[in-house]
């Protein structure tokens, strides 16, 4: 009972914060387009550059590579070669090896959250800012911890998916495995 | 030494198993920290100011301009307008697939989306024509390759990017390589068309009947065929960096979408930008990993002490280049082109200057020995992508014809790149030098 609202709880929370992760995705793409482009438009339409501009691209770019980052986890398309699919050949065997893979990459993301936090404290107590628009940069380095945080939440995630169905098939299944 | 090749075999296995393969080189760069009790602090900021850097966004703005050509239809209008010219070529439909993918090669920069671009519409096309099935998918994957070479490629961009060498030089040194395996291929292909007596051929038109067809089709694929020149032109004219070409490559993509070819909606374009926008925070995140586990074995002189164990064997710069060329192509099998890329300029790289090669050469024979083995089993993720395309066919069905195009048209052109300098470097000197 208490494992089902849990469940649903989360179901909802993932569908909120997909919804809103792909609206910050597709502004954050637009904006580093128009940021760009415009940035050429004042070079050479007005003939005066503005101040800042680049490192602004650079800021949403980075936001944007680690919501990217995140979409690719909660979805499993990571660069990945799935040499070892191509030898098991039962849906167990590949449940098992998907349990494992999301098992490591689990570990990887915790590693990830470990140090990036560390990091980001670090960088939030020396106060350092950026050259140019004098923006703090914990601004720009915090989306590696944010990236990180929702890394590790998808990969459990995953690794949970997958786990209650390696076991749900080791229950059913006679063997046969290749 | 030891602990660290042990470390990087499981990187390999973890990446064999299934393991994204960013993942697998942070567990090895984590494992490297622990055992030896160095400070991560060096090695994280150092990968993360590097996604910073203004102009690694023409990644993301390359993608997306690639996805956003590919969405309003320029494909069917590409192989319209080579069609105009190879049509009536017995094995033409063949030649149309190799131009096509040399061509949208330009516009995306992107080996999976040329295949997923041209080969949608080609494959069934040319099976149409009486083509084997096996053959059409087989051709399109090796004519994939082209895409890599000719500028922009994005793996050039992240190689570029990784050893610090001009993104413009890079995207050159292939140019020459690209149009010569294409042409070889084409030769290839109407060699082997010879054989296959149930191809159809268009008939025979007058003049003034095939002017018209080819006026038609150029005015309908000009404003795709003009973005290679917006963005080459632009970026060899002085005129953008390759980041604003491809900011305005994507803006131009959208133009032509929406006013001209009228195939674009607001909600295709908000979907592609989100398509785009999570590859290219996957090939991110990659890139960061492996750049913080090449920082880590920079730091532990791993490609210094790779180059000593070489020399141990040979110091011929010919004996160095074939142990590179093996190393890359086994590389490209197991890894993607964006990885391996990474890969060969942090550990590669070194050992190559250390023989005096240039490192613009370096780039042109890492992009052309990893894309070859991005079609070699058993990884060969484009090779598979292909044969998904092709009608989810048996890899046993199309490697052959396929293997035709990589030992007969891209090898010799491997070695030309590799052992002949000025095959890459002409136009950089030329232009750039």
């Amino acid at each position: 009972m208490v494992f089902n609202s849990i469940r649903k709880v989360c179901s909802s929370a993932d569908t909120v914060t997909e919804r809103t992760f792909t609206v910050l995705i597709v502004i954050g793409g637009a904006l580093i387009t128009i940021t760009v482009v415009l940035q050429v438009l004042l070079r050479y339409v007005f003939k005066a550059p503005l101040f800042g501009l680049e490192e602004f691209s650079r800021l949403i770019a980075v936001w944007v590579y680690f919501l990217g980052a995140i979409f690719g986890t909660k979805f499993d398309t990571h660069v990945q070669g799935d040499v070892a699919e191509r030898f098991f050949k039962s849906d167990r065997s590949k449940a098992v090896v998907k349990t494992l893979t999301w098992a490591l990459s689990l570990v990887v993301c915790v590693l990830f959250l470990y140090h990036a936090t560390k990091y980001c404290v670090w960088l939030y107590g020396t106060g350092e800012r950026t050259t140019g628009l004098w923006w703090p940069r914990i601004t720009s380095v915090g989306s590696m911890f944010f990236g990180a945080l929702f890394m590790t939440l998808y990969s459990i995630s995953n690794f949970y998916q997958h786990l209650t169905r390696s076991l749900k098939l080791s229950g059913t299944s006679s063997g046969g495995d290749s | 030494m030891t602990l660290v090749i042990v470390i990087m075999l499981l990187v390999v296995l973890m990446m064999l198993l299934g393991v994204p393969v960013g993942f697998s080189f942070g567990m090895g760069g984590f494992a490297i920290l622990f055992f030896t009790g160095l400070d991560p602090r060096f090695a994280i900021p150092a990968a993360f100011r590097n996604l910073e850097s203004y102009t690694l966004l023409a990644l993301p703005l390359f993608i997306m301009a690639g996805g956003l050509m590919r969405d309003a239809d320029i494909s069917r209008r590409l192989i319209a307008f080579t069609m105009s010219f190879l049509g009536r070529i017995r094995g033409g439909l063949g030649m149309v697939c190799v131009v096509s993918c040399t061509i949208f090669g330009a516009i995306s920069g992107s080996a999976s989306a040329a295949i997923a671009a041209i080969g949608s519409v080609v494959i069934p096309e040319m099976v149409d024509q009486g083509y084997n099935r096996g053959y059409a998918t087989g051709l399109v994957a090796a004519s994939s390759m082209l895409a890599l070479l000719i500028p922009p490629s994005i793996p050039m961009i992240v190689f570029a990017m990784t050893a610090q060498i001009s993104i413009l030089a890079a995207f050159l040194s292939t140019l020459i390589p690209g149009v010569l395996m294409m042409t070889s291929y084409c030769v290839i292909n109407l060699m082997m068309c010879r054989k296959m007596p149930g191809i159809k051929v268009q008939d025979r038109k007058g003049f003034v009947e095939t002017l018209v067809q080819v006026g038609r089709s150029s005015k309908e694929a000009g404003l795709a065929l003009f973005m290679p020149i917006l963005v080459l032109g632009g970026i060899y004219g002085g005129i953008f960096t390759p980041t604003e070409a491809a900011g305005m490559s994507a803006v131009y993509a959208v133009l032509i979408g929406f006013f001209f070819y009228k195939t674009m909606t607001l909600r295709g374009v908000s979907q592609n930008i989100k398509s785009s926008m999570i590859t290219s925070g996957v090939v991110m995140i990659l890139l960061f990993f492996i750049l913080m586990v090449s920082r880590i074995l920079v730091t532990y002189q791993v490609p210094q002490q790779l180059t000593n164990l070489i020399f141990k064997f040979t110091t011929s710069k010919i004996l160095v280049l074939f142990m590179l060329n093996i190393i890359l192509l086994v590389m490209g099998m197991l890894v993607d082109d964006v990885s391996g890329n990474i890969l060969s300029a942090a550990l590669l790289l070194p050992i190559a200057k250390s023989v005096g090669i240039d490192p613009v050469h370096f780039a042109a024979i890492s992009v052309t020995n990893l894309s070859l083995g991005n079609i070699t089993p058993p990884c060969a993720p484009m090779l598979y992508l292909a044969g998904l395309i092709g009608g989810n066919l048996p890899l046993n069905a199309y490697v052959k014809p396929a293997s035709y195009f990589m030992i007969f048209g891209a090898l010799p052109v491997i070695f030309m790149v590799t052992y002949v300098p000025s095959f890459a470097l002409v136009l950089v000197n030329f232009f750039l030098r």
